[in-house]
């Protein structure tokens, strides 16, 4: 373990409504293959209560920049009271999910990856001052390229969100409505 | 050897000794101590793997350092606990969490629930404390000599110095640290329930 900041702290996404949580997840993995991210799940959780089920998944998406810095993020995905309900969608009925879904998404990076640059106080003030004075444009445009990345993602979330937001369950329609 | 050579000797030797003490000094960055006064019934089996699923959950590793349960007075049972919760951050920073549990005339009573069930209570009095700190080059050895010491008052004062105090502090305090007094403090149905950080979100670059 190296020297990790943290450069971006909790990027929050609230949604409540209907949306599919497998496709969700679909999005979610394509995003993982283009990107060049390495898929690192961490804790995955679900439980079945009376009002919905209740899902916790986080992740930890990691990418070697170079040799000496490491990109990583913290997606922490929340699923709350999820429930099965048919939509109308293009005059066809739709089984879909309604729930309450949160995104804390946190991102960092971590210099000397490899602790090569730590065992000696000597090597740790040269690798410290290195990274906060010699490099640090260098340093601040590799925070910059996480901060892109999680907002990249952040947005990719909104717009599946987006899609979905004119949805509405069939029994809670008027009759008029189709 | 000049007079003036002397002076600066002297000089210098006071400096190094004075950095020397701000070396030791500046080891850790310690949290203020906070709280908890509790007199009424609770779950003491519930607060406790409720503290310990809570670090748990946060990668700390935690420790039973103390259980003491001394002789019971006609008026209950007095205990100590001591727990102590670890987790290292990365190569410079520790975070270290103390509690110290102190139970008075505290006595097991059996309660029955709405749904009919029995549980077993704690009723009497607590006293809890929570102390914090971050440890800072722990297994490093910057004490080595003075001039290993020298760079690390430089690496603090000047290079890492905002992180210190503006990032590392302020997120123990408030995201860990408070919070999990907030959430103490519901377990044993406090009237006080304000936590003031509940919706800070931090810094979004």
């Amino acid at each position: 373990m190296g020297e990790v900041n943290q450069v971006v702290d909790h990027l929050k996404l609230e949604y409540k409504g209907i949306f599919n949580i497998k496709e969700l997840f679909g999005m979610f993995g394509r995003w993982y293959k283009e990107s060049p991210y390495e898929k690192g799940g961490d804790y995955i959780s679900e439980q079945r209560t009376h009002h919905g089920k209740c899902i916790e998944y986080v992740y930890w998406p990691w990418k070697k920049q170079t040799d000496y810095i490491r990109h990583y993020m913290k997606l922490r995905i929340l699923i709350y009271d999820a429930k099965k309900v048919d939509v109308m969608v293009d005059g066809k009925k739709q089984r879909l999910d309604h729930a309450r879904f949160l995104l804390y998404l946190d991102g960092f990076v971590e210099n000397d990856y490899e602790s090569r640059w730590r065992d000696t106080p000597l090597f740790m003030f040269i690798r410290t001052l290195a990274s906060k004075f010699f490099y640090k444009r260098y340093a601040k445009f590799m925070e910059r390229m996480v901060i892109d990345d999680c907002h990249h993602l952040y947005e990719k979330f909104e717009r599946f969100f987006n899609m979905y937001r004119s949805f509405r369950p069939v029994k809670k329609q008027p009759h008029f409505y189709y | 050897m000049g007079n003036m050579e002397k002076k600066l000797r002297e000089k210098l030797r006071k400096k190094i000794k004075w950095q020397y003490e701000q070396y030791k000094s500046v080891g850790k960055i310690p949290h203020p101590l906070s709280h908890i006064r509790f007199k009424g019934v609770w779950d003491m089996q519930d607060l406790y793997e409720f503290v310990a699923n809570f670090l748990r959950e946060r990668k700390y590793k935690f420790h039973e350092k103390i259980y003491k349960h001394k002789h019971p007075s006609p008026y209950g049972v007095e205990q100590q606990l001591v727990w102590e919760a670890n987790q290292v951050v990365d190569d410079v920073y520790t975070y270290v969490i103390n509690f110290y549990v102190h139970t008075y005339d505290a006595q097991d009573i059996q309660v029955k629930m709405k749904d009919g069930s029995v549980r077993t209570f704690t009723k009497g009095r607590v006293w809890i404390e929570i102390t914090s700190h971050i440890d800072m080059y722990e297994h490093i050895g910057f004490g080595k000599n003075a001039f290993l010491a020298y760079l690390k008052i430089v690496m603090q004062s000047y290079l890492l110095r905002k992180r210190h105090g503006w990032i590392e502090w302020d997120v123990m305090m408030y995201r860990e640290v408070q919070k999990l007094i907030w959430l103490m403090r519901r377990r044993l149905k406090m009237e006080y329930d304000e936590y003031e950080q509940k919706d800070w979100m931090g810094v979004h670059t």
